[in-house]
């Protein structure tokens, strides 16, 4: 890119994307059973999020609260970018990191717009099919931002 | 306006006996995994895993698809981990560490079946995306990247914890991103 006057050229350069799985380790471990604290040694990108719930019996409505989380993508989940810029000539480098919003900032603004899902099923076996979709600033903002989420829940039992 | 002033003030709720039967059983579930790479060779490390892991999470992925569950589909997988060990190895029957780990595995089912037993447990899958697009005065993206996470989301409480018909229920969700992406945008 060619600054003011064509004085300034920048050279960006992606040097490190965040860690991730293609799988969920929590999906994946239900059966082999090494446990939350070795998913969470070992899964990059992973995420534990305390929530609450008011599961009301006589309007068949559940509300979630998100809380603080335990574990909510470490600091190595950031995109880093080198600059190399020639101004008049001279070469002048810079890193900068750029953050990734964290998992606990999104599930707790979906989950605080959209609280309340209604419980389907029979009262032995309740099931929950929620969707959740928050879309924050538009097209002629400076920051807009996309959430969706889905989720189902069933009594295991 | 009052359920939202709720869902902004929101204090964590006490933690219930279901809270401490899944600390239980996590801690059970690390101890057998520390207890697995407890050994001077990789070769051991991942034959502990092989066989402590592996075999039963294959008893236990046939026992979901058969529709077998709670305390049955446990003792079948601790069976199948016992032969598996005495086929492999049958000294490793009889060492120290096995025994504590078949205790310690002894310790999760008990805990399993309290939990089946006096607690109403709520299960399933969670997915987000996520999309993030910071623009430039002149209104053209700078910076647009998404990703994607996959997860379970649980809730549990004690059966009797009925308070003028609501049951206040804990859990978490937990998972990971299971996709980071950058869109291509003018980053200078």
């Amino acid at each position: 890119m060619k600054g003011k006057s064509g004085f300034v050229t920048i050279f960006p350069i992606c040097v490190y994307s965040p860690p991730f799985i293609p799988f969920s380790s929590a999906k994946a471990d239900q059966n082999t059973g090494f446990g939350a604290a070795a998913r969470f040694v070992i899964t990059p990108a992973y995420f534990n999020i305390p929530i609450d719930a008011d599961y009301d019996l006589n309007t068949k409505k559940l509300t979630l609260y998100v809380n603080e989380a335990i574990a909510d993508f470490g600091p190595q989940i950031c995109y880093v970018y080198f600059y190399i810029a020639t101004a008049a000539g001279l070469p002048l480098f810079t890193r900068v990191n750029y953050p990734i919003n964290r998992v606990k900032l999104t599930l707790g603004k979906v989950f605080s717009d959209n609280s309340t899902f209604t419980i389907g099923g029979t009262d032995e076996k309740p099931s929950i099919k929620g969707t959740a979709k928050t879309h924050l600033g538009d097209e002629e903002t400076h920051i807009e931002q996309k959430i969706d989420v889905t989720f189902n829940l069933k009594n295991n039992e | 306006m009052k359920q939202a002033n709720d869902i902004a003030s929101h204090q964590p709720y006490d933690n219930s006996i279901c809270e401490y039967l899944v600390m239980l059983k996590e801690a059970c579930a690390a101890y057998g995994t520390v207890t697995n790479i407890e050994c001077k060779f990789i070769l051991n490390t991942l034959k502990n895993i092989a066989l402590n892991n592996g075999i039963p999470g294959a008893a236990g992925s046939a026992n979901d698809k058969a529709g077998i569950g709670g305390d049955v589909k446990n003792i079948d997988i601790e069976c199948t981990k016992i032969i598996a060990n005495s086929v492999a190895t049958s000294e490793t029957l009889y060492s120290q560490i096995a025994s504590d780990g078949f205790a310690g595995e002894l310790m999760s089912m008990a805990s399993d079946h309290l939990l089946g037993k006096y607690c109403v447990n709520l299960s399933g899958d969670l997915s987000e995306n996520y999309r993030c697009i910071v623009r430039n005065k002149n209104q053209i993206a700078w910076w647009d990247y998404n990703y994607s996470t996959s997860g379970i989301i649980s809730l549990r409480c004690p059966k009797n914890n009925i308070n003028g018909g609501i049951m206040k229920m804990k859990g978490n969700i937990e998972g990971n991103a299971t996709h980071f992406y950058l869109s291509k945008c003018k980053r200078n």
